[in-house]
């Protein structure tokens, strides 16, 4: 297998194509989590929310689920649900879900209801909910600091009382320099997220064995909306120009806040600093950061889930400073779970014909 | 008069004497209505809560030209509602279109971070408005015990953690330090617990109204007179007027219990409305008296009023108001709280049928509605899904609506013949 095909092995098949060996795997449901301390204690750390590109088709369904699934529950919540109900999940010790992440925080409390009600079996991973506040006063530092501890303690209990949190840095700063190589496109976004069911070491193995490549001059694009765990708006942007800012949850990630941080406190006061997140306090950080992050772009391109009630808030905000800074706004409207062809074709459209 | 008219009369006074207080250069505070309104109250700073005056303009009948201007503004049509309304209002921005002759710009706004859009809303308010905004964090309950009510009101402590309640003391300080700094009051720490003993005391004489609607031999008060006696008084908890007024209600409902007073002379049915009011169509809860005898016996704001508000002091009435703010919303829609509430209610007040709002669009309020209607169905109470928003009628249908709950009802009644 080559390193390119390992890498979209890894990234179709997700959590069913794990290969953890002995270590204990921590599963992670939403961004802003500290993913590096939960490694420092020996765990294989991979994402939860995003369930196998298989499960599009041939996913379970649980009646169970479905007695309580609002129809308009996040697509990422009730896909968990389903497949946490079918067993997808039993092999793990522990799921760690950020409450910052509305869909995360539905799905610990549905997932957790379940199991009280006994819905479901009751033999799965243990669940932890992350409940740090994105603030970077000293009340919510103080308070930040006990979920800390919070979380070591489940950690001490279910994986390991040692921590090598600088091994663990050492291993995330080897992927970082590593993705630096991995260029824009749907290529790029397959192969950086890849690593989400990775060892950092086996996805920086990976990818330093990528040939260089140099992305052709042409626009810059960014990302902007809710999570979209699939290359679908890389690939519409690709005849166009090169997405340089992926601002939705899955365009960056782990590589991003606390990467230089050294110890655990110092990886949770960057991740409650980190502006680009919808719960950031006060909220103006996030609307700022939003426009610095678009900054060096010559077009955004917007779309959101049709569960969004908070990012469409700041749609007609980018619109406007876009336009009054000459850049292209291109607004894409409800992106689908997983869009069809049509979804697809209208959407490359509606890029085309701002760009034209 | 009756008490209902007599709340609703004194709310609109009161508005027109904040825009008078305003005018003459007195600031006010817009804010949400899971915040601590008490710091605003006591302090003795003006305060409009955003909910209610979203109802009065749904109420007026001004939500679909609004929620119409919102999505020719740039805002996609699946954005929450309810708490928006009054700044999409605020951003078409002709107060002459608006209840009353609109709100002025406020002087400080105030929202918690209970669901995701009200820092992204309140954030809009702050740009427009130029005023500062406190946003109160809102981490959750991790493992939360079902029976709330009960543990709630003395053992608060434990029940929702000693981490949550000093950040949310440590946020209200910073929000009293702006208040303090925009009238020039300062706090006065043993006169707070003076004033929250007021609040507690009005927070039981609606528990006590609340058992006597339940125990009543049939409904004495509808619902939709029951929400202005519970709501205004809310809205200026721990004032005189407000104790004095819930006194009058309960004494109205005394009255009319032991007069023998049913709203529904021929009830048969007894119903709960779960979730907010139908704020444009309050004329609904009372659909379907006088065809199957069903009449709603609950909605959530007078028991809540007691439930979600009495909150022993121990000393501190600060952190026992924390207490009392930090989960607020929460257990009105979150697994396992809403669902356990949702039965000891319908228990409480020998609930026939519940009609369940479920709003789409504001996944705050919609998510948990299945949890509930199983919990509820598992204790023996029909329930009915009303898909629908509060505040935006655009998608309301009500001949269809009646229609359906109506033949639910026919069954019901079958069922139990």
């Amino acid at each position: 297998m080559t390193p390119v095909t390992e890498l979209e092995r890894a990234f179709a098949e997700r959590l069913d194509g794990l290969d953890a060996g002995d270590a204990p795997v921590v599963g992670l449901f939403g961004a802003g989590l500290p993913a590096t301390l939960v490694r420092s204690a020996g765990a294989m750390v991979v994402d939860v929310k995003a369930p196998p590109l298989a499960d599009a088709t041939d996913g379970p369904r649980v009646t169970a689920v479905d007695s309580v699934a609002e129809p308009f529950l996040d697509d990422f919540t009730a896909r968990f649900l389903h497949r946490l109900a079918a067993g997808a999940f039993d092999a793990l010790s522990l799921i760690v879900f950020a409450r910052g992440d509305v869909a995360a925080l539905a799905a610990y409390q549905y997932a957790t209801e379940m199991r009280r009600l006994g819905m479901i079996e009751a033999t799965g991973p243990r669940f932890h909910l992350w409940n740090m506040v994105h603030s970077d006063s000293a009340a919510a530092a103080a308070y930040n600091r006990t979920e800390l501890a919070r979380l070591d303690a489940v950690l001490d209990a279910l994986v390991s009382t040692d921590r090598d949190f600088a091994a663990a840095q050492a291993s995330e700063a080897r992927r970082a320099a590593a993705l630096a190589r991995v260029p824009a496109g749907p290529d790029g976004f397959v192969w950086r997220n890849a690593g989400r069911w990775m060892t950092p070491e086996a996805h920086a193995d990976l990818l330093s064995q990528l040939p260089e490549t140099a992305p052709p001059a042409s626009l810059r694009i960014a990302l902007v909306g809710t999570a979209c765990d699939i290359p679908v708006l890389h690939r519409i942007c690709t005849c166009h120009g090169n997405v340089v800012a992926d601002l939705q949850p899955y365009g960056h990630g782990w590589e991003r806040a606390g990467k230089d941080a050294p110890d655990a406190a110092a990886l949770l006061a960057a991740i409650a600093a980190d502006p680009l997140h919808v719960r950031a306090n006060p909220p103006a950080r996030y609307s700022r950061a939003l426009r610095e992050a678009v900054a060096g772009c010559d077009v955004i391109v917007a779309s959101v889930d049709r569960n969004d009630d908070s990012f469409g808030w700041d749609i007609p905000m980018l619109a406007a400073h876009a336009a009054k800074t000459g850049r292209v706004f291109v607004n894409l409207g409800f992106r689908p779970f997983r869009p069809g062809a049509d979804w697809i074709a209208a959407a490359e459209t509606t890029l085309a014909e701002a760009l034209a | 008069m009756t008490a209902a008219a007599a709340a609703t009369d004194y709310q609109k006074g009161w508005l027109k004497g904040l825009r008078q207080q305003i005018l003459d250069g007195a600031s006010f505070a817009f804010v949400n209505a899971d915040t601590p309104h008490e710091l605003f109250h006591f302090m003795d700073m003006p305060m409009v809560t955003n909910q209610w005056w979203s109802a009065v303009i749904s109420a007026k009948q001004q939500a679909p030209y609004y929620f119409d201007r919102m999505e020719e503004m740039g805002f996609h049509a699946h954005l929450p509602r309810y708490s928006s309304l009054p700044l999409v209002a605020a951003l078409e921005g002709d107060p002459d279109r608006q209840p009353w002759g609109g709100l002025p710009a406020p002087a400080l706004l105030c929202a918690r971070q209970s669901s995701d859009e009200h820092g992204r809303i309140f954030q809009l308010w702050s740009e427009l408005s130029g005023a500062p905004l406190h946003l109160l964090s809102a981490p959750a309950v991790p493992d939360p015990d079902p029976d709330w009510w009960l543990k709630a009101r003395d053992g608060w402590e434990a029940f929702y953690g000693a981490d949550r309640l000093d950040l949310l003391v440590a946020e209200m300080r910073d929000l009293i330090a702006e208040i303090e700094s925009q009238t020039g009051r300062g706090f006065d720490e043993d006169g707070f617990a003076g004033y929250m003993a007021r609040i507690d005391a009005q927070e039981r004489i609606f528990d006590e109204v609340a058992t006597l609607i339940a125990e009543a031999p049939k409904v004495p008060m509808r619902i939709s007179e029951q929400m202005p006696n519970v709501m205004i008084p809310q809205w200026h908890r721990g004032s005189d007027w407000a104790l004095d007024h819930a006194a009058r209600f309960r004494d109205e409902v005394a009255e009319r219990i032991a007069e023998g007073h049913a709203e529904c002379p021929d009830e048969r049915i007894r119903m709960m409305w779960i979730g907010a009011g139908l704020w444009f169509d309050t004329s609904f809860y009372r659909a379907f008296e006088d065809s199957h005898g069903a009449v709603f016996a609950w909605s959530m704001y007078l028991p809540f009023a007691a439930d979600g508000y009495i909150r022993t002091d121990h000393g501190d009435p600060l952190r026992a108001l924390a207490a009392r703010v930090c989960s607020m919303n929460e257990q009105l829609h979150q697994p396992p709280w809403v669902n356990a509430w949702m039965v000891e209610q319908a228990r409480k007040f020998r609930i026939d049928v519940a009609l369940m709002l479920i709003p789409e669009h504001d996944r705050f309020s919609g998510y948990g509605s299945l949890f509930a209607k199983r919990a509820l169905e598992a204790a023996g109470v029909r329930v009915i899904e009303v898909w629908s928003d509060m505040v935006d009628p655009r998608q309301w249908d009500r001949e269809a609506m009646v229609a359906r709950v109506a033949a639910e009802l026919d069954d019901y009644a079958r069922e139990v013949a």
